[in-house]
């Protein structure tokens, strides 16, 4: 168990989280609570899955009856940016036990935002702390999906318009990321791409837009004058 | 969907999200260092997040004209107030309370 101090650095850390995740996480419970399940399948989800946009994408494929080979590859469609994530908190994260496990399995969009902007001043922080970081997260979360799966349970809540804390969260990451990001050919080639093929092919576009942006990046390292 | 199909589904869900995460631990872990895989780590992250707001302005699923203009009010409000203010809770709850009082009161 981590230290009462690191437990209290890692809550000062992850109060922005815990506000992004509350009114988010609950505005999938209300969504998830209007499928007519029982209330405490709100904060499983929370629970055995934690992924926002993945959740959020379970309520559409539940309403729209969706088979499981098509709901395990939309969500590794919807996560497979996850994968980039991975890659730079290697060395950070421990190399063995079932520390390593939970802390890969928890690395959501927010959790990687909070670990890689840990200044690593003289020693990497303990892994103790990664971990607190982690729980603490995952708490917010799986409290938001119940929270708002009992509000739908109770009072039979309108949930119009709640589907909006989804596009307000990652408007909120994307400018945070912006503020020390200076390549807009990038981003410029990332608006093109998205508006273009969303307005061929609706909401399906997701992976080829991914994937057309790694291909625009990997362009863009090939041309760097270091590259040989 | 009985209890038992909801509860497969969620453990699908699980595994494919887990599959995701760990995927450069179990099998990347040797090119960590490589230089292009460090350009597309620091690269490509602002750029999904641009695509993942066009998605999610996408799944609102709306189709009146008035319903755009309040989508783009919201976003407005969202974004001016995290450039300004840095405060992922004001951004949130001010962007989606526009949007929601916006919703009941066009009646969309």
């Amino acid at each position: 168990m981590p230290e009462p101090s690191v437990w209290r650095e890692a809550f000062r850390d992850s109060a922005p989280v815990f506000f992004g995740y509350l009114p988010l996480g609950m505005a999938f419970g209300v969504l998830f609570s209007s499928l007519g399940y029982h209330w405490l399948y709100a904060p499983l989800s929370g629970l055995v899955v934690y992924a926002g946009s993945a959740q959020f994408l379970a309520v559409a494929l539940l309403g729209a009856g969706a088979g499981l080979a098509e709901t395990f590859f939309a969500t590794l469609l919807l996560n497979a940016r996850h994968v980039f994530y991975g890659l730079s908190v290697i060395d950070r994260y421990p190399k063995h036990g079932w520390l390593r496990w939970y802390l890969i399995f928890g690395l959501t969009d927010e959790t990687y935002a909070l670990v890689t902007s840990k200044k690593r001043v003289g020693r990497d922080p303990d892994a103790s702390y990664y971990g607190a970081l982690t729980v603490l997260n995952q708490s917010y979360w799986v409290l938001g999906c119940g929270l708002g799966a009992l509000m739908q349970h109770w009072a039979a809540f309108d949930a119009r318009g709640f589907e909006f804390a989804l596009v307000a969260l990652f408007l909120v990451l994307l400018i945070e990321q912006l503020r020390s990001f200076m390549h807009p050919r990038l981003l410029v080639a990332a608006v093109v791409v998205s508006m273009v093929l969303a307005a061929l092919l609706g909401k399906d576009f997701l992976l080829l837009a991914c994937a057309l942006c790694l291909g625009v990046v990997v362009v863009d390292y090939r041309r760097l004058p270091h590259h040989v | 969907m009985s209890d038992r199909d909801l509860l497969l589904f969620l453990a699908v869900m699980a595994a494919a999200t887990f599959l995701t995460r760990a995927m450069p631990f179990i099998a990347m872990h040797r090119f960590a260092e490589h230089p292009m895989v460090k350009h597309v780590g620091a690269k490509l992250p602002p750029m999904l997040m641009i695509i993942l707001v066009v998605y999610g302005v996408l799944t609102l699923s709306q189709e009146a004209a008035a319903a755009h203009m309040l989508t783009g009010i919201s976003m407005a409000v969202t974004a001016g107030s995290q450039w300004l203010w840095r405060h992922p809770l004001l951004s949130i709850v001010s962007g989606t309370g526009v949007y929601i009082a916006g919703t009941h009161w066009l009646g969309l």
